[in-house]
């Protein structure tokens, strides 16, 4: 065992230490992600048509032969059918998408788990829930780019969700949606999603990353058989290239191959969207589903008080996001309040257990989301179990009130229990 | 330290290079652009860049250091005691830097309030323009006007105005009740023939096309979120998120017998806005 004190505040990555846990891969995996969707993104932007217009498709593509398609669908099925290697890059594409945010949510998990908003990367910790946002606007504005049936739709309940906010969301969707008629629609989201959204995220994440290095990674303690603690992390400095290519080849390999073997997105077998018409099986991308749940489960409101009407787009579309974020973003500051600690004692990544009431607050978050993805697949739950849909809807409203408080009070009670058997 | 450092540069060079591996990988990665240009299928273009990928990673594998060994420091700290970190959480806290946030968040609200104050001036139109009109003939997506005998039960499925086919906004669902005569609250001066009912298509719940008729309750049905409307009864919504019936489009026949809008619609089309 080397024992050497860590510099206080490191002035470059290599003076960066960092835990020896599995989980703190899952920012690095993001980023590397993040690269991945940087270069597909760009090579598919050659061949991206953003538009709406009508052209009559002629590629090889059989089930097409003659129709008139929606120019950006026509362009998406002419990557896949021919452009060389073109359904392999979308599908790559996609794959990392489903990496990158997967990592992401994994990650900002692990953030508040271990306490790392704690003190001064407070800061650090707003700059990550923005990067989540920017992250999910990414992959929206980049599924609706196909324009298939169910980016169709998922245009409309957009533009319907920004117009339902009060007294502004009219202007505010239209400005966003290019228009009620949505026609300019892709067009305006193709801008958002190959160049202001990545430059927001590639900016946030210097900004993040940065801070990181300046704040330090928060610090295993480990228990010392003599009583007190040791603190443990290896440093960056040591092998910190090639452990990052090992990491970056890796994950490439990983989402290479799940696109070789999963058709994600594959556009050939879903129509166009064509005005009018509704497809049956529409679900947007898996990290949707928490809002299209919401829209799904409350129940229809139509009140209006001093001229705002509150309809169930706001308050699933709007509020319920806006609560979860918020409470979120606000957890860190009563967490300060109620439970004071030492600069010292929050430079140390805790074991959840000895935070019950963060361990609590954690399940309420995951419970609340989790039962309203389920919310979005009702049809889908409703055929797997053999029930009416509107029984799975009832029953989920139900489990929405119920549910969460009562496992967040279990989740309590247990993390309270391990940390009396094991004190830090 | 003296000597090599483990991983350093000086170390690695006397580890033996995978040669093999390394050869493995150039010729997959080769491969990969080959079949590019070759047009290989998707599965052997995965398979060989999955491949060069993993041979990559075993080479850097090989070649990297012994892996970092971990750094272990006495924690010294009673409670209490002053913290360890403290030059840098000092750093963090001077009033400096709090000016600049409180003076980043003062901008930031500012800025959100001028731009809410833009949009609320900008002012607001009347919602969603259809092309519906007294005297527009309901027509098929072929174009082709419709005979109000020729209604099948069930209906079809998107009729449009005449001359604005796929104006999205526009399109209608046309239905010709299968268990009973239409009653009120749907308007009965609007019905041709006591169970021919014509209703915008655009979900009042959050714009999606209402895509199903189920005949065996008459009821119009909405995949996005499962809003079900009485289309006996109005289309008022008998279950789901939609708060509003789909508004009703005034119908009638002209002198040969096709349908044809008496008017406009009554009320605003689509979701209701904020
Ligand atoms: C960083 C996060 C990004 C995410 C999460 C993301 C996500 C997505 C998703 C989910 C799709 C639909 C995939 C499909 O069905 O093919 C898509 C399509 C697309 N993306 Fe991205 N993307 C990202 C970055 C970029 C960047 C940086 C560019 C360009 C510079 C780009 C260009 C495109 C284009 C042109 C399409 C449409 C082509 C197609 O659908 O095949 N993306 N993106
Ligand atoms: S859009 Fe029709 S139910 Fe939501």
């Amino acid at each position: 065992m080397t024992v050497q004190e860590a510099p206080a505040r490191p002035r470059w990555l290599r003076e960066l230490f960092v835990p020896t846990h599995w989980s703190f891969l899952l920012g690095p995996v993001a980023v590397v992600s993040f690269v991945v969707l940087l270069l597909t993104g760009v090579v598919l932007t050659f061949f991206y048509q953003p538009s709406t217009e009508l052209v009559e498709y002629d590629g090889s593509a059989a089930l097409y032969a003659g129709r008139d398609l929606p120019a950006a669908f026509a362009s998406v099925v002419a990557i896949e059918e021919d452009v060389p290697g073109g359904l392999l890059l979308r599908r790559v594409h996609r794959a990392a998408s489903y990496l990158f945010v997967a990592a992401l949510l994994l990650h900002a998990l692990r953030v508040l788990l271990a306490g790392a908003f704690r003190g001064r990367r407070f800061v650090n910790y707003l700059v990550g829930l923005v990067l989540l946002a920017l992250a999910l606007a990414l992959g929206w504005t980049g599924q609706n780019l196909v324009y298939d049936v169910v980016t169709g739709s998922s245009v409309r309940i957009g533009y319907t969700i920004a117009g339902s906010i009060p007294y502004v969301g009219t202007e505010l969707a239209d400005l966003v949606f290019a228009g009620p008629d949505v026609d300019d629609v892709v067009a305006r989201l193709f801008w958002l999603h190959v160049l202001l959204l990545p430059v927001a995220f590639m900016l946030g994440l210097a900004a993040h990353l940065w801070l990181v290095v300046r704040h330090r990674h928060t610090v295993l303690p480990r228990r010392r058989d003599t009583g007190g603690r040791w603190l443990v992390a290896v440093p960056t400095g040591v092998g910190l290239r090639s452990r990052a290519a090992l990491l970056t080849a890796l994950v490439c390999a990983l989402v290479v191959l799940a696109a070789t073997l999963v058709p994600f997105g594959d556009v050939t077998h879903i129509g166009p969207f064509l005005p009018g018409v509704a497809g049956n099986d529409m679900y947007p991308d898996w990290y949707l589903f928490p809002m299209e749940g919401a829209i799904l489960l409350l129940p229809a409101v139509d009140v209006t008080v001093l001229g705002a009407t509150i309809t169930n787009p706001l308050l699933g579309g709007v509020l319920l996001p806006v609560l979860l974020g918020g409470a979120a973003l606000l957890y860190p500051l009563l967490e300060g309040l109620f439970r004071r600690r030492s600069p010292a004692e929050q430079d140390l990544s805790e074991h959840p257990f000895h935070a019950p009431v963060r361990v609590a607050f954690v399940t309420l978050l995951v419970t609340v989301t989790v039962l309203l993805s389920l919310g979005a697949a009702s049809d889908v739950l409703a055929q797997v179990i053999g029930a009416p849909v509107a029984t799975v809807i009832r029953v989920l409203r139900g489990s929405l009130v119920v549910a969460p408080p009562v496992l967040a009070v279990l989740a309590f009670w247990y993390a309270r229990r391990r940390s009396r058997q094991q004190p830090a | 330290m003296t000597g090599v450092r483990p991983g350093s540069a000086g170390d690695r060079l006397r580890r033996p290079v995978p040669v093999g591996v390394g050869a493995v990988a150039a010729a997959l990665l080769v491969a990969f652009v080959a079949g590019v240009f070759l047009g290989w299928p998707t599965a052997a273009l995965g398979l060989a860049l999955t491949g060069a990928l993993l041979a990559v990673a075993v080479v850097v594998g090989q070649l990297r250091g012994p892996v970092a060994q971990e750094l272990v420091w006495p924690d010294e700290r009673h409670p209490g005691d002053a913290p360890v970190a403290t030059a840098a959480a000092a750093a963090v806290a001077t009033p400096v830097r709090r000016r600049w946030v409180l003076g980043g968040l003062g901008g930031l609200g500012i800025g959100a309030l001028a731009g809410v104050g833009l949009l609320a001036w900008s002012g607001r139109d009347g919602g969603p323009v259809t092309a519906w009109r007294r005297g527009v003939h309901l027509v098929t997506a072929e174009g082709q006007r419709i005979r109000a005998t020729d209604v099948p039960v069930g209906g079809f499925g998107t009729v449009w105005p005449e001359g604005s086919v796929r104006a999205d906004l526009s399109a209608v669902v046309l239905v010709r009740l299968a268990t009973q005569e239409a009653e009120p609250p749907t308007v009965l001066d609007w019905v041709v023939g006591d169970r021919i009912v014509a209703y915008s298509k655009i979900c009042t719940h959050a714009g999606c096309p209402v895509g199903l008729y189920q005949e065996d309750t008459d009821s119009l049905f909405c995949p996005c979120h499962q809003a079900t409307f009485d289309a006996a009864r109005g289309a008022v919504p008998t279950f789901g998120p939609a708060s509003r019936p789909l508004p009703q489009l005034p119908l009638g026949v002209d002198d040969d017998g096709f349908l044809v809008a008496t008017d406009g619609f009554a009320t605003p089309i689509g979701p209701v806005r904020g």
